[in-house]
């Protein structure tokens, strides 16, 4: 620099102020990269400040992206005033609401004290505080079922990471601790659009199950009166041709909402009237009949109640309980779950469902379809002759002796299970369904035996629309057919699938190959993975005597062809009535 | 999910439910960047593990020269440590492989058939129909498999925005001033680009931003098509999932350079997804 300028002083021999100079047009120069713009930056600035940047950091290659690098420097100015201009203004903290959730679930048990010894708390997570004792720890204990199951889902690649684990089980604990509820598993995760349901599968003791029960019912009638076509039909003013018929189809037996009609129908514009004037009347009666008793939802596919909730640390909301109605709905539809439980799935204007029931559908449909164990892990509870000690869980004592079939004995893990070798293990034979499964008619067999008698009309709807692609698990040509001929003659039902079913003997519907895939765990050697294909993303495993069941998915059931919706039923072109 | 970040992704991964083995990720660590090193490449990443209908897995993993879009190298794997290279995709198999909705079966060269055609078919003397032996193309499962990962990274894959940029010299690199995105960003859709040659016009990406920089957002944002379900948990990490291939995962640690995407799936396309958004 000092060399340029002498060279340029020996050219220049005045250096009066009208005159060109080296040192004039370098500060005319500067003033210039100095103007300020509208935001108060000036190049000038912004240059220095990258130069600095780029020899403080000395990043590699600064050349090959140092337009980038100048963005990044020119957007971190900004961040800096943004700051400074809020800077008496307190921006609470992201999790905040998270951690005020968390925090007192975690707390809340550790001051409850509990003995415990040193030797049998291995794998479980704790937080001890020497008391005064020196040989008392107060420790809090989570559920260690829960972490231990997960610890060997981790293995197998399955399953959340420690930290979410730990939360899940403070979660679960919560709901643990209710007085109502006398155990709990972690049943898996059942995936939304916007959140993700945690799924958690509880056996309620006995007085509160039926209260339960009693609860149930008049939820599932009163949905069955705000059906959503009605009341679009009272909102719109000329009444859309869809939409009426649908509501005469809904109320094709009700004279009164048929009279109603017809006189919506004089006050409706001319031009609507001539299309109308032969309108077929239905006598389809949709499926909202009054069939759904307390006891087909007591004695519905399973006796689980589940629980479920989107953000861990939330309260944990109850799904409803199953009914036939709704499983064979949840088989005809595909879709995805939104992840808030009050929204519809609308399949046609006749079937809708709240997402609380699809969803329950789906879990009851899941666990009949995926829960396996190995053979003799379970057994039926009521045939125990040599211990009592088992049977401390005194909830379902088992007193309903009408029941008929083995499916309503309650189970309960053999205790006189000696685990099978890891070469029987890799074979299907060895493996069982532990669920009742969901026949045909979609639900038990109890229920069937009861003689609750469904639509002719109906059964035949349903079969047209699942039977084809959508038996679970169980789905043989020769039992379709069985059941198509059952249908028809309006005789009744096909026996219950048994209980502990092997799993050697089921199918995937359209592919040739095995429903369940079985692997060795590469890490531990006895840890023996089974996956399921039928519903993708479901697991179970076993180790020794310890045994889980675990899925987690969008509820999607595996179909090579493209899942196509039930046509409209020929009952509401056919019967026309006469006006 | 590039290789140098691997035990970091894999974290990031398993808050989606599924993650590797420990085995299988060792297993897949080393091989990979000695593979990287056979063959020069500038970056290599694990792509996805596919079920097939034995025990066995695909392993799929892709590296590149110097542009990552135009230069990618695709390899597969039987056992996750011989990794083999992949063949070109050619347009014709493409339509082969669309046809094919059975599972991989675990062995590349196991040939495959399928009608093009739907209209060429004979009926039998039992009265079953079959397709007629003329249209009937054959295909081996190893040009399946790259012509399922061509698709899936084209319809699926998917990087926050920035990531990656375009060169003076019209080369597409990873960007190193890369630091994440916000939270408030990410809760846009359309700072998530996807992971392809942009098929959108430039100026209509470009349109969609005021404050578009023509080396980042030349690229297609995914919020177009509406086949994704992007979630942000507590942790501030985004997952999102593609809705056409359940078990595509990409994943970003918000506000750090973490970022990437794992297909752990069954090779199957989910062909219903549209009509199973709620309207």
């Amino acid at each position: 620099m000092k060399l340029s300028q002498n060279s340029c002083k020996r050219q220049m021999p005045a250096n009066s102020e009208g005159l060109p100079s080296l040192k004039r047009d370098l500060q005319n120069a500067k003033l210039f990269l100095q103007q300020r713009t509208a935001s108060g930056e000036s190049l000038y600035d912004h240059l220095s400040n990258v130069i600095a940047k780029v020899v403080d950091e000395r990043p590699k290659d600064v050349l090959e992206y140092f337009e980038l690098f100048s963005q990044r420097v020119r957007e971190e100015t900004f961040r800096t005033n943004e700051g400074n201009m809020l800077e008496n203004n307190y921006k609470k903290p992201e999790h905040l609401v998270t951690a005020l959730k968390l925090l007192p679930t975690i707390i809340e048990k550790s001051e409850q004290p509990i003995k415990a010894t040193v030797g049998n708390d291995d794998e479980t997570l704790k937080k001890s505080t020497k008391g005064d004792e020196g040989d008392v720890i107060y420790c809090k204990k989570l559920s260690e079922d829960l972490c231990e199951l997960q610890f060997y889902w981790n293995l197998l690649g399955i399953g959340f990471p420690r930290e979410e684990v730990l939360k899940l089980s403070c979660s679960v604990e919560k709901l643990k601790a209710h007085a109502a509820i006398a155990s709990c598993r972690f049943w898996g995760k059942m995936l939304g659009l916007k959140k993700d349901y945690y799924v958690v599968e509880t056996t309620l003791t006995k007085s509160a199950f039926s209260d339960w029960i009693v609860s149930c019912i008049p939820q599932h009638m009163e949905e069955k009166e705000c059906l959503p076509t009605e009341s679009l039909a009272s909102e719109s003013n000329p009444i859309p041709l869809t939409t009426s018929a649908s509501m005469m189809m809904k109320k094709a037996d009700d004279k009164d909402s048929v009279s109603d009609l017809r006189d919506k129908m004089k006050r409706m514009p001319t031009e609507w009237k001539f299309s109308l004037k032969n309108f077929p009347v239905s006598q389809y009666r949709p499926h909202t009949a009054n069939y759904v008793t307390e006891k087909e939802i007591e004695y519905g596919v399973d006796r689980h109640v589940y629980f479920v909730c989107t953000d861990l640390g939330d309260d944990w909301i109850p799904l409803p309980q199953e009914t036939s109605h709704h499983i064979n709905i949840s088989r005809q539809i595909k879709k995805y779950l939104t992840g808030y439980l009050d929204s519809y799935l609308i399949l046609d204007s006749e079937s809708y469902i709240l997402e609380r029931n699809y969803l329950r559908a789906l879990i009851a449909r899941i666990s009949a379809g995926t829960h396996i164990s190995p053979r003799n892990f379970y057994k039926f509870q009521s045939d125990d002759n040599e211990n009592f000690f088992d049977d401390l869980d005194d909830d379902d004592d088992d007193d309903d002796n009408d029941a008929s079939s083995n499916n309503e004995k309650p189970i309960k893990v053999n205790s006189a299970y000696r685990p099978w070798s890891i070469k029987k293990l890799l074979q299907l034979d060895y493996w069982q369904h532990h669920k009742v499964q969901i026949t045909e008619y979609s639900n038990s067999g109890f229920f069937l035996k009861k003689g609750k008698v469904t639509d002719e009309n109906d059964r035949k709807l349903d079969e047209e629309n699942n039977v084809s692609r959508d038996t679970d698990d169980k789905g043989d040509d020769n039992d379709d057919d069985d059941g198509r001929e059952i249908a028809n003659n309006g005789i009744k039902p096909e026996t219950p699938i048994p209980l502990f079913a092997s799993c050697s003997g089921d199918q995937l519907t359209n592919d040739a190959m095995s429903p369940w895939t079985i692997r060795l765990s590469d890490v531990v050697e006895t840890l023996v993975s089974v996956q399921s294909h039928v519903w993708p993303g479901a697991f179970a495993f076993v180790k020794d005597r310890i045994c889980d069941n675990i899925y987690i998915g969008y509820g999607l059931k595996s179909s090579s062809t493209n899942a196509t919706p039930p046509a409209i039923p020929n009952e509401t072109l056919d019967n026309r009535e006469d006006s | 999910m590039n290789i140098n970040q691997f035990r970091e992704c894999l974290d990031l991964l398993s808050y989606s439910g599924f993650t590797l083995t420990e085995m299988e990720s060792a297993r897949i660590e080393n091989s990979l960047i000695i593979l990287q090193n056979e063959y020069k490449l500038c970056d290599i990443f694990f792509l996805a593990r596919i079920e097939t209908t034995g025990v066995g897995y695909y392993y799929i993993a892709f590296g590149y020269i110097k542009d990552i879009l135009k230069d990618q190298q695709f390899f597969y794997s039987t056992n996750g440590y011989e990794w083999f290279v992949l063949p070109r995709v050619k347009p014709k198999r493409i339509e082969i492989a669309k046809k094919i909705k059975s599972y991989f079966q675990g062995d590349p060269a196991h040939v495959d058939f399928a009608c093009l055609d739907p209209r060429e078919f004979v009926i039998e003397d039992d009265g079953s129909v079959i397709p007629c032996h003329r249209s009937l193309k054959k295909i081996k499962e190893e040009d399946r498999l790259s012509c399922f990962v061509a698709r899936l990274i084209h319809d699926s894959a998917v990087l926050p925005r920035g990531v990656l940029y375009r060169q003076v010299t019209q080369c597409i690199t990873f960007n190193p001033c890369f630091r994440g995105l916000s939270r408030l960003e990410a809760e846009n859709l359309k700072n998530f680009q996807h992971f392809r040659t942009p098929i959108n016009g430039c100026n209509q990406n470009l349109l969609k931003r005021e404050d578009y920089n023509y080396q980042t957002d030349f690229f297609d944002t995914i919020d177009d098509d509406n086949s994704f379900s992007a979630k942000i948990n507590d942790r501030n990490i985004g997952l999102i999932r593609s809705l056409k291939y359940p078990g595509m995962i990409s994943f970003h640690k918000l506000n750090s350079m973490y970022q990437g995407f794992v297909y752990l799936g069954n090779g199957q396309e989910n062909l219903d997804w549209q009509f199973m958004i709620p309207i």
